[in-house]
């Protein structure tokens, strides 16, 4: 009788542990994609010849505009797109030599979207809590300080996948944008930097 | 005979609630007027350590946001903007962080009592003349729902708030 009664919910709390679990797989994935990324950046370096093409830009695969940068929306993802002169995110640009810092740090955050934080909510007994304790990951953040035409000066935020903000500030850098701290060889002198 | 009462009691329901909302508007538009001001939002501050930058970059950019959802500000400069020397009526908007305390997202989302992130800013608006018009302490929190950033935003809301308060004596909350 009792089982009857609890079944429904039951069934609801092993769905959202099945979502949790899903959550969770996707982001060692995404942190393998970057490790893999970085390995490329890094690794290909030596190997290079005078006869090949240039490397392209170590640009991140994905990110994600939390605000600042002109003509993006907060929250839009996109990927950016760098030559010589100008970084591009979406249908924004500016120019590299406008860039006065660039700042880069990392944080923790819940995953899963709103539609997954509002499910949470609805499982029964404090199970929501228990799932946030799985369904969190950590990411990268950049922030670009850059003047427009008229000298005012803008803060943008990005968040990426983990690993990837050190190599993307590197090569911003290597372009002619300016920074107040110095570029992180690697990510283990970045953890060093945070502690 | 049916349909042409319902259909009156139709015609009175929606007149009605045209009549309200223009009430409701009337208001709202007057306590958007104009403060006879332009501002100009410096860099943010910091008077302790630890503060990441993207905290400092996203209190400057949600301030501005506001300050410019508004309304009640001829121009919203930024920090370095060139246009500021020929502005008229320019106040400057200095802004330090005084105190802050990062958070963790999952421990709200786990606890519901803990893992808040906390800020207080001091803020300084002074007049092209060099008066102080508006010296006061605000503070920014997050508590429950939101990432971490979202603590800006509350203190940026809180900011406008208590800015238009000091300018605005007449429309602040009593």
């Amino acid at each position: 009788m009792h089982c009857h009664r609890f079944a429904p919910k039951l069934l609801l709390l092993l769905a959202m542990t099945g979502l949790a679990a899903w959550a969770q797989d996707a982001t060692p994935s995404t942190d393998k994609a970057a490790a893999q990324t970085s390995a490329k950046t890094t690794g290909q370096a030596p190997a290079q010849s005078a006869d090949q093409p240039p490397m392209p830009a170590a640009t991140p695969d994905s990110a994600t505009h939390v605000m600042g940068f002109e003509n993006v929306k907060r929250n839009a993802k996109g990927k950016f797109w760098l030559d010589d002169k100008t970084l591009k995110f979406g249908s924004g640009s500016v120019d590299l030599s406008s860039i006065q810092d660039v700042l880069t740090g990392s944080e923790s955050q819940q995953t899963g979207g709103t539609a997954f934080k509002v499910a949470k909510m609805a499982v029964p007994y404090g199970g929501g809590r228990v799932l946030s304790l799985f369904a969190h990951a950590e990411f990268d953040n950049i922030t670009i300080d850059y003047t427009d035409a008229n000298g005012g000066l803008h803060s943008a935020i990005f968040v990426m996948r983990k690993g990837q903000a050190e190599p993307f500030k590197k090569e911003l850098v290597s372009r002619g944008a300016k920074t107040t701290v110095p570029v992180l060889e690697t990510n283990a002198d970045a953890a060093k930097e945070k502690k | 005979m049916r349909i042409s009462f319902f259909s009156v009691i139709c015609l009175l329901l929606l007149s009605a609630s045209l009549s309200a909302a223009q009430s409701a508007a009337k208001p709202a538009a007057s306590a958007k007027a104009m403060l006879p001001y332009s501002i100009q939002v410096e860099r943010v501050g910091s008077t302790v350590d630890g503060v990441p930058a993207e905290f400092s970059a996203a209190i400057y950019e949600n301030l501005i946001t506001e300050l410019t959802k508004s309304g009640k500000y001829q121009q919203v400069l930024r920090d370095g903007d060139k246009r500021a020397d020929s502005t008229g009526n320019l106040i400057k908007l200095k802004t330090n962080v005084q105190k802050f305390q990062e958070g963790s997202e999952t421990k709200r989302a786990v606890t519901t009592v803990s893992g808040a992130t906390k800020m207080t800013v001091h803020m300084q608006a002074t007049g092209s003349d060099g008066k102080v018009l508006v010296d006061k302490d605000v503070d920014g929190a997050v508590h429950f729902i939101g990432t971490n950033l979202r603590a800006t935003l509350n203190l940026a809301n809180s900011m406008v708030k208590q800015l238009d308060a000091g300018l605005n004596p007449t429309t602040a909350k009593k």
